[in-house]
């Protein structure tokens, strides 16, 4: 199934709530990693999931952010308020620094909220897995391509094993094409010999705190093409004006009339999402959201998308 | 790179926002701890003071001649123009405001306007000309402020109606050439394009134009459209008065009175959260040697 590898900003954490329902019907299951110091907000959200009866894993050792020394907090966020609640369980991240006792320390740690594991620049694969011994085979793990080849992904045969590929390619908006690939995974996923697929929305892996003032505004929405085989791919809409970075609100308005005028083409193979019915009638009121609102929408598509092509 | 220069650089960089902002964000910096051991300036006064004396002694080194970087320049011009000749309630400060293609290091708006780009014994004059020719587009008066060997060069690279300003001492701003107010030679697009809307809307309104009723995707082109028509002169005084309020800096005055004499500067162009001006005068209490643990 599909774990979404989300970066919990404030619009990401508000995608996962608005889109709670999809994501529990579908049986998917969002991979939160907190990143601002308060936690109201992840705590929000997992209260909404919980409600529909859906899934989460949260990061108890996040890499970017401000739990980045020290996931405290996380962990104090998890015993206290969702011991109880079967849908949320922790994730450890596997980094580069870390050794396999690091990780089974971390591991029997959060034993009681069913840790998934997730590698991400570890290197020890081989010694970890038989650190786990005779709890290898009951044991979770979500691989993050660009970090863990095939030979890497073998020392975890037999156990439930998601792989997580960063579809999105990180530019400057002005650099982006109109159209490219994305993933084909979410077709591809059983040959690979993993029981799900992940990937990092049409955010990328790439984090970022912020960021200067955009010259130029994209909107990107992926799509199934029936013509190649069902492989996802992704539009970028790009605003026309892009040599100073003022009047995003402007440019938000070139950038959805482009895709307006794709959608209303009929050729566009875009779902009939939410989501774009929300762009249609903000394209109706030519009114600019702000730039969070638009990737919250980006996201919940590409969330919907992959519940109906799934369906 | 040579010990000095090692030494020098980690010094110039204890001013840099990123050391500031963690300070007041995070009440912590280990970046701090690192410079100030590559600095070469710690012994046991030093580990004995507090962390916001550690940066007036730092600035003590850089402001000697031969390494002075832009810091020590906006220092200068921030005691001397702005603390001393303005005060926060009377005068504006804007940094790194858009003007063209450009972005201004420091600007003040007290009556008029006027930019000062900085031209440090490290920097080389290869942009000059281009800046000049952007900034003239928004603002009344340039000074360009240089190193005493730059001078001449800059007398003459320039026109006559841009001043030249030099860092006599590392606390003293001497004029060597006046500059002449060119508010009528603005371009009112330019300006328009480094206002917020809401601001360029109030100079409209002064002008008795009517502002359309649009939605905000159609919104900043239309009044464009109508600011490209209002006179220089008038778009120039007018942006003086508008930011003036809406970029004043007088709520600072208190925080800034409480800060060491070297990082006054630097709170004057890093834009805090409240919460945190509090955070920065806990932080700069703190005891130097204490601090240096940051750094594991």
């Amino acid at each position: 199934m599909y774990y979404p590898y989300f970066r919990g900003k404030q619009f990401e954490l508000i995608a996962i709530r608005e889109s709670a329902v999809v994501l529990a019907q579908s049986n998917f299951c969002p991979i939160i990693e907190p990143v601002k110091e308060t936690l109201n907000g992840l705590h929000k959200t997992l209260t909404e999931v919980c409600r529909v009866h859906g899934k989460a894993i949260v990061i108890v050792n996040p890499v970017h952010g401000d739990h980045a020394e020290d996931g405290k907090e996380i962990t104090d966020l998890l015993t206290e308020e969702y011991l109880d609640k079967p849908g949320v369980s922790a994730g450890i991240l596997l980094r580069a620094n870390m050794t396999p006792a690091d990780a089974l320390a971390c591991y029997q740690k959060h034993l009681a909220h069913k840790p998934m594991f997730i590698h991400m620049g570890f290197t020890e694969a081989r010694a970890f897995a038989e650190l786990l011994g005779d709890n290898l085979s009951k044991t979770r793990h979500a691989f993050v391509e660009a970090h863990c080849g095939k030979l890497y992904r073998r020392h975890y045969d037999g156990c439930f094993r998601v792989l997580i590929r960063d579809g999105f390619r990180k530019r400057k908006n002005a650099d982006h094409p109109p159209l490219e690939e994305f993933s084909d995974l979410h077709v591809t996923y059983p040959d690979e010999g993993m029981n799900g697929f992940g990937d990092f929305l049409t955010v990328g892996d790439d984090f970022s705190e912020g960021g200067g003032p955009a010259y130029a505004v994209a909107i990107h929405l992926t799509f199934i093409e029936p013509k190649k085989d069902d492989a996802m791919y992704i539009y970028h809409f790009v605003s026309t004006t892009r040599d100073t970075p003022t009047d995003p609100a402007g440019k938000f308005g070139q950038a959805l009339e482009k895709l307006v005028q794709k959608y209303n083409s009929g050729t566009s193979n875009l779902y009939d999402t939410s989501a774009v019915k929300e762009l249609q009638d903000l394209h109706d009121k030519g009114h600019f959201p702000g730039l969070g609102v638009v990737k919250k929408l980006s996201m919940k598509h590409h969330i919907e998308t992959i519940a109906t092509y799934l369906r | 790179m040579t010990t000095a220069a090692t030494n020098l650089s980690a010094i110039s960089r204890l001013f840099s926002t990123t050391v500031f902002r963690e300070l007041a964000e995070k009440g912590r910096s280990p970046l701090f701890a690192r410079l100030l051991e590559d600095s070469g300036l710690m012994d046991t006064q030093l580990a004995a003071g507090t962390v916001g004396a550690s940066f007036d002694s730092a600035f003590a080194a850089l402001r000697k001649a031969g390494g002075r970087d832009e810091y020590v320049y906006k220092s200068a011009l921030t005691h001397n123009i702005l603390l001393g000749r303005h005060s926060l309630c009377t005068a504006s400060l804007l940094t790194e405001f858009r003007a063209g293609l450009c972005k201004a290091d420091l600007a003040i708006l007290n009556g008029t306007s006027t930019v000062y780009e900085i031209k440090s014994e490290r920097d080389t004059l290869s942009r000059l000309e281009n800046q000049v020719k952007n900034y003239r587009k928004v603002f009344a008066k340039i000074y360009i402020v240089v190193a005493e060997p730059f001078i001449d060069q800059v007398l003459e690279l320039t026109d006559a109606d841009v001043g030249v300003m030099c860092l006599a001492r590392w606390n003293r701003v001497n004029t060597v050439r006046e500059a002449v107010d060119r508010a009528d030679a603005v371009c009112p697009i330019t300006v328009f394009d480094s206002l917020r809307l809401a601001e360029a809307i109030m100079i409209l309104d002064r002008f008795g134009v009517v502002i359309p009723d649009l939605p905000n995707t159609k919104m900043r082109e239309a009044v464009k459209q109508k600011f490209a028509l209002l006179p220089p002169k008038f778009v120039h005084n007018e942006m003086v008065r508008v930011l003036k309020r809406t970029r004043s800096l007088a709520a600072l005055s208190d925080f800034i009175d409480q800060l060491p004499h070297s990082l006054k500067t630097a709170a004057l162009c890093t834009t805090l959260r409240l919460k945190d001006h509090q955070r920065l005068l806990t932080t700069l209490s703190i005891p130097t040697h204490q601090a240096m643990e940051w750094a594991i």
